[in-house]
């Protein structure tokens, strides 16, 4: 997503294993380098007080 | 059930297009839609007695519509399923052949591009979604395809280039003419990746109206009826997240209903008119309703085989992405084709045009309405 403002973002739609499927971003990754098909595993981030489930990828989270 | 050849569109109209100017709301649009719809179809405002209409600027869209036109009408239908409410209303109009009303209007109007410039629209955030700021609803159509991620244009042709300002003096829709030689889209600023914006509908004003009345009954008006041969609904999601394949749209169950009743397939359709709000969509209705077998929609937008003369007449008035795109435009979709099945069309008028596909989108890719119209001929 590209805004008049600031760096551009990604918004993914991941398919949990789970056996759900979620909105979502993958953190760590410029915008134009996440790829279908990669493999991500969730993380909690805080944004102020709320929690926020994000991705990272599954290689960079090993 | 059978609503084959029950109903007739018998009066199209447009309000004034484009950008209004201050002093007019989006009711004042809608007034003059439906008086120019009823002057088309030689009826009077006595003769409605049905009301379909839906709006992201009413909450109660059809109690305005009734209080504004002052007309105390019969039967009310707010069906509100974003853009492509209005295919809804056509199909809903079968409520005509129930004998719960005679002569129905659908209508829609706003004053969007005058108000602020940008989308008027009451939809929620889902609350699942909003933490990742996706830029509602454009975010929302930007996957991937083949035909969206390549420097070709998947517009409709050089249809609206033939597209004559609509007649109200007053604003041209064609703000973005400059820009539509190739190569538009190297030049153009990204959105939301793969779709700049020279692949996102208009922001304009406007409205329409449509009169639609027994087939009975439209026999007996001067212009030549547009009867509804099939319709058909479906939805299978409200927020993206949630759809359950993002290459295949619910247009495939809806267009199959509609062929269904219609007796007709994609092979017997002269003429498409698909709600294109992103360049996307045109794609997307040409696979899932049947005219190309899915991922073959990029080729079938190439090399001009849609364009003018091409084997396949898409958007001929231009589409929501170069004629005008009101918010929800589904009701314009109408409009094109009924004036297509006349032969009201002028230099942009389709040969032989006896059978049209209005299919309409609405929400994110959520709501799918097909609807099969045909002329006299095709009963």
């Amino acid at each position: 997503v590209y805004r008049r403002e600031g760096e551009p973002y990604n918004v993914v739609v991941a398919d949990l294993e789970e056996g759900f499927r979620m909105m979502g971003r993958v953190e760590g990754v410029p915008a134009e380098r996440v790829e279908i098909g990669a493999r991500v595993i969730l993380r909690v981030d805080r944004e102020g007080d709320d929690p926020v489930p994000v991705f990272v990828s599954r290689d960079e989270d090993r | 059930v059978s609503l084959r050849g029950k109903a007739a569109v018998v009066g199209v109209a447009e309000s004034d297009l484009g950008e209004v100017g201050p002093g007019f709301a989006p009711l004042d649009l809608i007034g003059q839609a439906t008086l120019r719809a009823l002057q088309d179809a030689g009826l009077d405002k006595s003769d409605v007695d049905g009301l379909f209409s839906a709006s992201a600027c009413y909450h109660m869209p059809t109690l305005s519509v009734g209080e504004y036109l002052g007309i105390r009408f019969r039967y009310s239908d707010a069906t509100s399923m974003g853009g492509s409410s209005f295919v809804s209303h056509l199909f809903h109009a079968a409520a005509i052949d129930a004998g719960l009303c005679e002569v129905a209007l659908i209508t829609y109007g706003s004053t969007q591009r005058s108000g602020g410039g940008r989308l008027v629209t009451g939809s929620e955030a889902d609350p699942y979604e909003a933490p990742y700021n996706p830029r509602y609803p454009v975010s929302m159509y930007a996957w991937p395809h083949p035909a969206t991620c390549t420097s070709t244009a998947p517009r409709a042709g050089n249809w609206p280039r033939l597209r004559s300002p609509p007649g109200n003096g007053r604003s041209s829709t064609r703000r973005r003419s400059c820009a539509r030689t190739s190569p538009w889209r190297m030049f153009s600023r990204m959105i939301s990746s793969p779709l700049s914006v020279r692949d996102c509908c208009l922001v304009t004003d406007g409205g329409g109206a449509a009169i639609v009345t027994s087939s009975e009954r439209a026999r007996d008006l001067e212009k030549p009826p547009s009867y509804l041969l099939g319709a058909g609904e479906a939805h299978w999601h409200r927020n993206i997240s949630q759809m359950p394949d993002l290459t295949v749209s619910a247009a495939t169950d809806s267009g199959q209903r509609a062929y269904k009743m219609a007796g007709a397939g994609p092979e017997e359709v002269d003429l498409t008119m698909f709600y294109d709000a992103f360049t996307i969509n045109t794609v997307l209705f040409l696979e899932d309703p049947g005219f190309c077998e899915k991922g073959e929609g990029g080729a079938f937008v190439s090399g001009g085989r849609i364009s003018p003369g091409g084997e396949l007449a898409v958007n001929t008035s231009g589409g929501g992405l170069s004629y005008n795109h009101p918010g929800m435009y589904g009701l314009l979709l109408i409009v094109e084709a009924v004036r297509q099945l006349r032969g009201e069309c002028g230099d942009r008028q389709v040969d032989n045009a006896n059978i049209a596909l209005v299919h309409g989108n609405g929400g994110v890719l959520s709501s799918q309405v097909s609807a099969v119209l045909g002329t006299e001929n095709t009963l």
